[in-house]
């Protein structure tokens, strides 16, 4: 690091330059410990549990209120747009059972789109209420398989 | 008929084996100081570019021949597929990307390793040897793991076809964009590895490690912008950066680059932060490589999926081993490469640079962070998690503010020390530019905070850069009325600096882009029969039925809309959905985007289902202000790019010395 006292030329300008070296490291460590604050603050508040339908369930009333993502298919036939249009409900199945989920808000491009016999597989971000209905802030459609990052150049 | 397949292994192999030689002499060259051996070694590199050549344009003619006999032709193209697109499908597949990185890789290394031994003699078998040996690794990635010539027992009659997604311009210049900008840091890497392994460097050294990084970070520039541009023409979610991992591991070499570009310039101009700007091109290329690992391994799916795919292990190993020898040999010469002029003052542009290096290095943290972290869980908890945009926002925007205002004073501050009635004054006119445009935009009642305080330090930065251009100008006009100096010659000398001034710019503008578009985007979606409009933010998008057609392969359906705005119809879009045979389930959009002027904003339309009978259709209408700011950003950008990377006429030895200071001893 260039901020070093460096031991050649020292007589003139000695006492300046170290008091100087300090303030960079006291700045440097100031910046760390502010980003190390900022991260770990973002990590509690941001990185969110993926969670199946069962483990939900089974969480009882631990689960409601708590920000949970759950990956799931779309059950065929199961979509219902509300009478007022800006919010839609549908079942959300996985291997350990089934759960109503509502959203408000703009599906996503491509929900909906679940053809023949294949579901539609999506990622929910949301809450479980009381009521037992899964209320989802986030939707999103996960691509087929087919769309793995093999298909996918270096983006 | 010429058997493509035999072609292209023929090549390979060759290849391989020239690379062999290439890293034997290289290594030889370097132990023995035999120079006449280095340049055997070049002419391997020259060879082994030329091979992969031959390879490259087999694997071309096979995609150009339909021979669907090849596996890889067979599973990423189709007969329905044009020519343009045939060609990029070359790059469409983890085979054949592997393979267009190790040619370009060939090509940048036939030409570095004559600039290599030409910069300095006993660094250049050096370096020649680690640019040999990042070319032998992934050279035996394409050959043993993941070789595009594989043959199909039996041949269909016709190929899988390109993913749909894929189905479009930007597919045949944002992946070679972004594979090349990934490999180009290898080459100021094998710089530095050169210069840490021969414990010699020279001021030319120095200079062409500089150019080459100054390269690979443009077309990863490029790469990215190219990257945001498709995502917001092309996938159809209305926004432009996801915060992906994908895109994320994009940028952190970009961000290790960017710093190390600073740097280079105190250790250029004062001979500071040298070990440092070692460090950071050792880490560009670190990350590159972990990028690289990233997109390529699987692991992004599930961590489980990275140990079956092909080449997930062997780059987590290269990654691995990389960061480790090369911090390795950077402890071990740190002595000897370390600075010894030390940075006298906070108010000085070399302060600046270091300030503005750890706030990009802090980013590139947490950026790194939030795409691990979910890794990291799953092995140790077996949990899966996901790092949304959220944590990004929380973390980068305070981080990304702050380098606006380093942006917005630093660069007008003087080398090594400056007095602080100097540093008021040029720091009074950007402070003023932020005080006044955040104190107008409140008057004029924006409420929310944040973007009130980044549009006003995109002004300070603005104002400070505009202040400097007009100060050179005016130094050019001084130095005509004194009699003897050439005017052109003052503004030469200050090209790189002026250039550097137009990136900054450019940055500034793209900021206001992000602010705008982040900050006062709106988003509907409504279902609308013939004649009736969406309304958001002040436009109305009026629905005027569907057309649809067909060709081979691929039905389309289009929506007629126009825009109005105060009841003048301003444009007229059609928004498609794009349904390719054999991948009903996935129909891609063809988005329709009309940017209105004099306001900026994108009025942005997407078709997203409608009835059979063309009466009703569903829109999803997105209002996204400033956006078209990125891309003229970009051109911007690039302006002051090429300004700085313009040859300048070959400095006389009498003129050299511009602070120079002597090079590392060892």
């Amino acid at each position: 690091m260039s901020s070093r006292p460096q031991p050649a030329d020292a007589a003139s300008a000695a006492p300046p330059r170290a008091r100087l070296s300090g303030k960079l490291v006291l700045l440097a460590a100031a910046l760390t410990a502010a980003v190390g604050f900022l991260i770990w603050t973002g990590t509690q508040g941001a990185a969110v549990y993926y969670h199946t339908v069962g483990e939900v369930r089974a969480m009882g009333t631990d689960a409601y209120h708590r920000l949970i993502r759950i990956n799931g298919l779309v059950v065929d036939g199961s979509i219902r747009a509300s009478d007022s249009g800006d919010q839609i409900g549908f079942a959300l199945q996985d291997d350990s059972g089934q759960l109503p989920v509502e959203f408000r808000g703009t599906p996503p491009d491509l929900f909906g789109y679940a053809s023949e016999d294949r579901y539609q597989d999506v990622i929910v971000e949301g809450q479980l209420e009381t009521s037992g209905v899964f209320r989802a802030r986030t939707l999103i459609v996960k691509h087929g398989p087919e769309f793995e990052p093999r298909e996918i150049p270096a983006q | 008929m010429i058997d493509l397949v035999d072609v292209g292994r023929l090549a390979l192999g060759a290849a391989f084996g020239t690379a062999v030689l290439q890293i034997l002499l290289s290594v030889l060259a370097a132990v023995r100081r035999m120079p006449e051996l280095a340049v055997s070694a070049r002419n391997a590199a020259a060879v082994q570019a030329a091979l992969l050549t031959v390879a490259v344009a087999g694997l071309a003619a096979g995609f150009l021949s339909r021979d669907f006999s090849m596996a890889f032709v067979a599973d990423h193209s189709s007969s329905a597929m044009p020519v343009g697109l045939t060609i990029a499908a070359l790059w469409g597949g983890q085979e054949g990307s592997l393979l267009f990185w190790t040619w370009a890789m060939s090509l940048f290394a036939a030409l570095a390793s004559r600039r290599m031994l030409a910069a300095h003699a006993e660094a250049g078998p050096h370096g020649l040897a680690a640019l040999s040996g990042l070319q032998l690794f992934f050279l035996g990635v394409v050959v043993f793991t993941s070789s595009p010539f594989q043959r199909l027992v039996a041949a269909p009659v016709e190929g899988r076809g390109l993913n749909p997604l894929l189905w479009d311009s930007g597919m045949q210049i944002h992946p070679p964009m972004l594979l090349t900008g990934y490999m180009s840091f290898g080459i100021p890497f094998a710089f530095a590895i050169g210069m840490l392994t021969a414990g010699r460097v020279s001021q030319p050294w120095l200079r062409e490690m500089r150019d080459w990084m100054l390269l690979a970070w443009a077309i990863q520039s490029a790469g990215l912008l190219l990257g945001a541009w498709w995502a917001y023409r092309v996938l159809g979610w209305g926004g432009y950066w996801g915060w992906d991992p994908v895109e994320n591991v994009a940028l952190l070499p970009w961000l290790a680059a960017t710093a190390y570009l600073h740097s280079a310039l105190a250790q250029e101009r004062r001979g500071q932060l040298r070990a440092w700007a070692v460090g950071l091109v050792l880490l560009s290329y670190a990350l590159a490589v972990f990028g690289t690992f990233v997109v390529r391994s699987g692991v992004l799916s599930s961590v489980h999926s990275f140990a079956l795919s092909d080449v997930g292990p062997t780059f987590f190993v290269f990654v691995g081993a990389l960061s480790v020898l090369s911090l390795a040999l950077f402890v071990y010469r740190l002595p000897s490469i370390r600075s010894d002029v030390p940075i006298a003052s906070l108010a000085s542009k070399e302060a600046g640079f270091l300030i503005n290096n750890l706030l990009l290095l802090a980013i590139a943290a947490a950026t790194f962070w939030g795409t691990i972290f979910p890794m990291l869980t799953e092995i140790v908890q077996g949990a899966r998690i996901a790092v949304g945009p959220p944590f990004y926002t929380q973390v980068n925007v305070p981080l990304l503010l702050a380098v606006l205002g380093v942006l917005a004073v630093w660069p007008l501050l003087a080398w090594r020390r400056t007095p602080p009635r100097a540093v008021w004054r040029a720091a009074r006119w950007p402070l003023a530019a932020f005080v006044g445009v955040s104190a107008l935009l409140a008057l004029l009642g924006m409420r929310d905070g944040l973007p009130i305080l980044a549009i006003g330090m995109t002004a300070a930065v603005a104002l400070g850069v505009g202040l400097e251009f007009v100060r050179s100008l005016a130094g050019s006009l001084r130095a005509r009325r004194a009699s003897d100096a050439q005017p052109g010659r003052y503004l030469s000398r200050h090209r790189r600096r002026l250039g550097g001034y137009l990136a900054h710019l450019g940055i500034a503008v793209f900021a206001l882009g992000v602010i705008g578009s982040s900050a006062f985007g709106q988003e509907t979606a409504a279902t609308v029969r013939r004649g009736e409009a969406v309304r958001l933010g002040g436009y109305d998008v009026v629905f005027q039925g569907l057309a649809s057609g067909a060709q081979p392969g691929l039905t389309t359906v289009t929506a007629v809309v126009d825009v109005v705005r105060d009841g003048v119809v301003i444009d007229r879009l059609t928004p498609a959905r794009r349904i390719h045979a054999g991948w009903e389930s996935q129909p891609t959009a063809d988005v329709a985007v009309s940017t209105t002027l004099p306001r900026l904003d994108d009025v942005y339309v997407l078709l997203s289902s409608w009835d059979a009978a063309g009466e009703t259709a569903t829109l999803r209408v997105l209002v996204n202000p400033l956006v078209v700011l990125l891309w003229i950003s970009g051109a911007v950008y690039f302006a002051g790019v090429l300004v700085v990377a313009w040859p300048s006429p070959r400095r006389s030895p009498a003129e050299a010395p511009d602070a120079v200071p002597a090079p590392a001893p060892s």
